[in-house]
């Protein structure tokens, strides 16, 4: 890393990027919705108090925005330095590997510690901090050095290597899946030598089915997975229920309120399921609708990144990207009975704190870089309507 | 250009990377519409299932009347032992339960301790037990006793039922026991139909089930508990046209018969209405007990076979056929008479065998019954006559009218397993099947069938189809649905049914049937054939009567399968049972006796005819036939009765006979002279010369005859009528 380093300081930001707001604003207070609707009966009966999960998430999501705005506030180059990204990493790899050794266990698997009485789960920052770090290199390295081996392959694999080993741990399958498409998409994107990826796509490929294999829990899920109608009681359970729910909607739903299977029958409605209840209680409309949330996000999430002023801000923008992207469609494939039943929320919608907290955080990082666009900034900004533009 | 390309490769990729999320997003999306909108349904209504626990409300299966409405299937309310295990937690609960059930249900222990420790939340532990068991169980259930008084504390120790409980179900009785069990058949333990009337028309008497509703609440009360109550729809009930009165004589006739004749193939009977096609009456030897029809005898030992209660259950008349023997002669009579190909009276000469195709094929009468007609050879049942008869029919017009007579086909009967005979094919069908066709010999028909195509001899020509339910009636008393008479085709003209009535009778009478009733009218005709494979010894009998003959009201079918009696001519062993069916049915049918040959068994009778007879005779014939007798005169031989035969008087009532010489009785008799003298001398001479006196003129205590005619001396016929004129002198 001798290259010459060019910070493009800008002193003032462009205005807010309003229509990825708009977006991010809608889907959380859908899911805010969503939640309410979902955990009522179950947090009556568990807690005795119906709003329980509805509060807890509000106030998350309240949370998030106010980190969302003030991230959106610093220019990303500070965050994406050197010295930030390590201690960042430091931070949530320690974290992590303490989760596995003295975090919460859910079945079988520790995710979680507990700080001052709040859960959390490390690996959520982590991945944020994983799309800058991979961003950031990706970005410091010379395009003839992303054709070779070294540079453009075993690079990647590292980075993602160290990241894993806590989550090999925790035996947290799902995330480790989520890391790599996040490793290797931004890789991917920064021009890296794709012929080595394709020459160890099978061999990562059986790698990873032994992996799955090995471990009875994980692969009596993927066996259900087929046919969860197999063991409706117990592997496919919660598939079998979800596959219930959606299909119990039709074509405009049950309508809000009124799902039957969030009554004891998908357990933690409001958190992995969620989808699958707006499914019941809105139907085939209530779902495209979902979908089509996340499509206009993905646009205007490329637009960001194509408007980026440099490559960094392009790859953490489509770094982003990816880790919302494929947390949604993991989530579909789940409670459609597509995939293997792993714990993957829906990106906006779950309930679960810490998913929303560094989700929103994570756009935090996108409307500065949106802030920054070449387009943005090159616009005359009239003194008058500063205060109103800025925010 | 390198930064240029290194921008175009990236907006290349990041649009790889957007097609590839769009792409499996797109999949998505279809998976989802297919879960929806293709599998929804299915779906939906797997959830609800496990969203909603269902209690059955049973409804009441319908009851099956016979004609006049009496009984002949009911359901009655009974109650059947559930347990919910979900409920049955601790052990002592469990072992209390086992302790107190199996004593009373008379299951072992470990049976019901199995049963409550499933993992579910309905369990089946007896089904319909009786009032008396479940009096002893709900006492626990409910901590009372029959009064209502509570139980104590320590009749109560060792016997919590909790996550037991009793739901009413009903179970089927047949009043009748055995009587038309073929007929009516039997139900499930789900009170599904399984035979006869009860599997046909399961879905009328069924009824709908109702229900309860209410949602899953096995965690706890919800805000979403909701409860449906639909209510249950009783089953219809089904009106037979079977006779239940006529049924018990053919019983009582078939069973005494089935003993008698120890018919190893089974028996059976069939009384129809020939003018409507209902079913009176329809009955099959071995038969079972509906209230028990899997118990073959009371005294078997092991459970019987499938197969021994699939014989059992075999209605002979609707599934087995048979080959009809010589009561296919009346068809085949019909068939020529229809088509005149041959009269009553054309001549026809049996020399005891005929040659058809090279074949000698025998008469019964191997002697041969010689100088014959139409008539004649079906009184003596002769073959030769017949395939004479049948060679003039012609193979088409005998195969057109087999067709006609429905022997083809089923009839579209209401019972299950209807069967349709073997027959011929058209090109196998030559002159040797032509000849034993004529004599029923060489092919099978069903009794329902062969009863049909009777029907339409003696019924002016039409076939009508038989049918046994009359009418379906909700539980309400509206008429769901109703049976008319369905006229198939006419088969032969008014005519040639006229004939054919007349040639039954005639039949009957001439050949001296066991067959015939006395006082009644009656036509029939006997068969006889020998089972496949020949040679074995196995018959079949069969007789087949109607009456009254000149308005045919009843037709009577009787078939005895391989009986090890004495004789197995029809007309030796069905014969008899047709007789004892017809003569209780016609009196039961209040039909007025008018033949012959009086009975002594009802109030009225009629004088018969002692004329020509000896003293003795007569005066055995008069007693035989409840009526006294007074004699006047002397001689061996009665010149003359009064009154004359045929004569409807009330029993003991007397019979004037007077008595002459043989000779007396052939010749003319001269006139006495009967004049100047008193009533009581005139009655008394006139009585003496064989003559009957008609008294005219005054009447009282002291007249005298004063005139006579015809005049003394004339020779008149005996018995003729001589009028005197009586008055004062």
């Amino acid at each position: 890393m001798v290259k010459k380093i060019r910070f493009k300081r800008k002193n003032t930001f462009g205005m807010l990027d309003i229509e990825l707001l708009s977006i991010i604003s809608i889907m959380v207070l859908f899911g805010l919705v969503m939640v309410g609707s979902a955990s009522s009966v179950s947090a009556l009966y568990k807690y005795g108090d119906s709003m329980l999960f509805l509060r807890k998430q509000l106030i998350v999501a309240l949370a998030g925005f106010v980190a969302m705005y003030l991230i959106s506030r610093v220019d990303y180059h500070k965050i994406a330095s050197p010295l930030m990204i390590m201690i960042g990493y430091g931070i949530v790899w320690v974290l992590m590997v303490l989760a596995a050794f003295i975090g919460e266990d859910i079945n079988g698997a520790h995710r979680w510690i507990t700080i001052g009485g709040t859960s959390l789960q490390p690996s959520e920052p982590a991945k944020i901090v994983l799309v800058v770090l991979t961003a950031y290199v990706c970005s410091r390295q010379k395009k003839e050095a992303l054709r070779t081996f070294k540079g453009g392959f075993l690079t990647y694999v590292i980075i993602l290597g160290v990241s894993v080993i806590p989550l090999i741990l925790e035996r947290h399958k799902s995330a480790c899946i989520i890391f790599a498409l996040l490793v290797f998409s931004i890789a991917f994107i920064g021009g890296a030598n794709l012929k080595y990826y394709f020459a160890a796509a099978p061999v990562a490929l059986v790698g990873l089915i032994v992996w799955f294999m090995s471990d009875t829990y994980s692969s009596n899920r993927i066996m259900s997975m087929f046919n969860p109608f197999l063991d409706p009681r117990g592997t496919g359970y919660q598939a079998v229920q979800s596959l219930y729910a959606i299909g119990s909607g039709g074509l405009f739903g049950l309508g809000l309120g009124r799902s039957q299977q969030k009554i004891m029958y998908i357990p933690e409605p409001q958190n992995d399921f969620i989808f699958s209840i707006i499914c019941e209680e809105l139907g085939f409309i209530g779902a495209i609708g979902v979908i089509m949330l996340f499509v206009l996000f993905m646009f205007r999430c490329i637009k960001i990144a194509s408007e980026a002023p440099d490559k960094l801000g392009k790859l953490i923008a489509m770094g982003l990207t990816t880790l919302i992207m494929s947390q949604f469609i993991i989530n579909i494939m789940v409670v459609t009975a597509t995939g293997p039943v792993t714990g993957m929320p829906l990106p906006f919608f779950s309930a679960g704190g810490t998913n929303l907290l560094f989700t929103l955080a994570g756009m935090g990082l996108l409307l500065n870089i949106s802030r920054q666009s070449v387009k943005r900034v090159k616009q005359p900004v009239k003194t008058i309507e500063t205060k109103k533009r800025y925010i | 250009m390198a930064r240029d390309n290194s921008k175009t490769m990236m907006r290349n990729r990041i649009l790889a990377f957007a097609l590839i999320f769009l792409s499996v997003i797109v999949f998505l999306c279809g998976r989802i519409f297919y879960i929806q909108m293709i599998k929804g349904n299915t779906y939906k209504a797997m959830a609800l299932d496990q969203q909603t626990k269902e209690k059955e409300i049973t409804p009441k299966r319908g009851t099956i009347y016979d004609r006049n409405g009496k009984e002949l299937a009911v359901s009655a309310t009974v109650d059947t032992v559930v347990a919910d295990p979900k409920i049955i937690k601790s052990k002592k609960n469990a072992e209390d339960i086992a302790n107190t059930l199996s004593p009373i249900l008379g299951m072992e222990k470990a049976d019901i301790l199995a049963i409550v420790n499933k993992e579910s939340s309905f369990e089946w532990v007896a089904k319909k037990i009786d009032s008396e068991k479940s009096a002893q169980i709900r006492k626990y259930i409910s901590g009372k006793d029959e009064k209502g008084n509570k139980l104590s504390k320590k009749e109560m120790e060792g016997h919590d039922l909790s996550g037991i409980s009793l739901i009413e179900d009903t179970k089927r009785f047949y009043p009748g026991g055995s009587l038309a069990s073929h007929v009516i058949g039997f139900t499930g333990t789900d009170n599904q139909g399984l035979e006869g009337i009860e599997a046909i028309y399961d879905k009328f008497l069924k009824g709908n089930a109702g229900k309860i509703v209410t949602s899953n609440k096995s965690t706890g009360s919800l805000p979403q508990d909701y409860e449906k109550y639909f209510n249950a729809q009783d089953g219809d009930n089904i009106v037979l046209t079977i006779d239940s009165n006529i049924q018990r004589f053919v019983e009582k006739a078939l069973d005494d018969a089935y003993l008698k004749y120890q018919a190893l193939g089974g028996a059976c009977v069939l009384v129809t209405n020939p003018n409507t096609g209902e079913i009176l009456a329809m009955a099959t030897r071995p038969t079972f007990d509906l209230n028990s029809p899997r118990v073959l005898s009371t005294d078997q030992s092991e459970p019987a076979t499938l197969e021994q209660l699939q014989e059992r259950w075999r209605n002979k008349v609707v599934v087995d056929a048979y080959e009809p023997g010589s009561v296919f002669k009346l068809i085949t009579c019909s068939i020529a008479l229809e088509e005149k190909v041959t009269n009553l009276t054309d001549p026809y000469f049996c020399p005891g065998y005929l040659v058809v195709g090279g074949q000698k094929i025998h008469c019964f009468k191997t002697t041969g019954h010689g100088a014959s007609n139409l008539l004649k050879g079906t009184v003596d049942s002769c073959n030769p006559v017949y395939m004479q008869v049948a060679s003039k029919i012609g193979k088409d017009t005998m195969f057109k009218y087999f067709k006609s007579f429905g022997f083809r086909e089923t009839t579209g009967f209401d019972l299950p397993g209807e069967a349709v005979g073997s027959y011929w094919n058209y090109n196998n069908y030559n002159e040797t099947e032509l000849a034993t066709s004529s004599f029923g010999q060489g092919f099978t028909v069903t009794p329902l069938q062969m009863a049909t195509a009777v029907g339409a001899l003696v019924n002016g020509g039409y076939l009508y189809k038989p049918f046994i339910v009359k009418e379906i009636v909700d539980s309400e008393g509206n008429r769901v649905e109703s049976t008319t008479p369905t006229r198939i085709r006419q088969v032969l003209s008014k005519e040639t049914s006229d004939t054919m009535r007349y040639i039954m009778q005639t039949t009957l009478v001439e050949s001296g049937s066991l067959a015939k009733v006395d006082g009644y009218e009656i036509g029939g005709k006997s068969g006889t054939s020998e089972k496949l494979p020949r040679g074995n010894g196995q018959y079949i009998g069969s007789y087949c009567s109607v009456a009254p003959i000149n308005d045919p009201q009843i037709l009577c079918l009787v078939i005895i399968d391989d009986p090890r009696g004495a004789s197995y001519y029809g007309g030796q062993t069905a014969a008899p049972v047709a007789s004892s069916i017809m003569e209780q049915v016609l009196q039961y049918y209040k039909v007025q006796p008018n033949g012959d040959q009086v009975k002594a068994s009802s109030d009225d009778t009629v004088i018969p005819s002692v004329i020509g007879k000896t003293a003795e005779d007569a005066k055995r014939i008069v007693s035989s036939f409840a009526l006294q007798c007074t004699i006047y005169g002397s001689g061996d031989t009665v010149i003359s009765q009064d009154p004359p035969a045929g004569t409807h008087v009330r029993n003991n009532s007397y019979v004037s006979i007077t008595l002459g010489t043989s000779a007396d009785a052939s010749d003319e008799v001269a006139v006495p002279s009967l004049i100047g003298k008193s009533m009581e001398e005139v009655n008394t001479i006139v009585a003496e010369s064989g003559l009957t006196l008609k008294v005219a003129g005054a009447s009282g205590g002291n007249v005298i005859s004063l005139n006579q005619n015809p005049v003394a001396g004339k020779k008149v016929k005996r018995g003729s009528m001589v009028t005197v004129t009586f008055g004062q002198q």
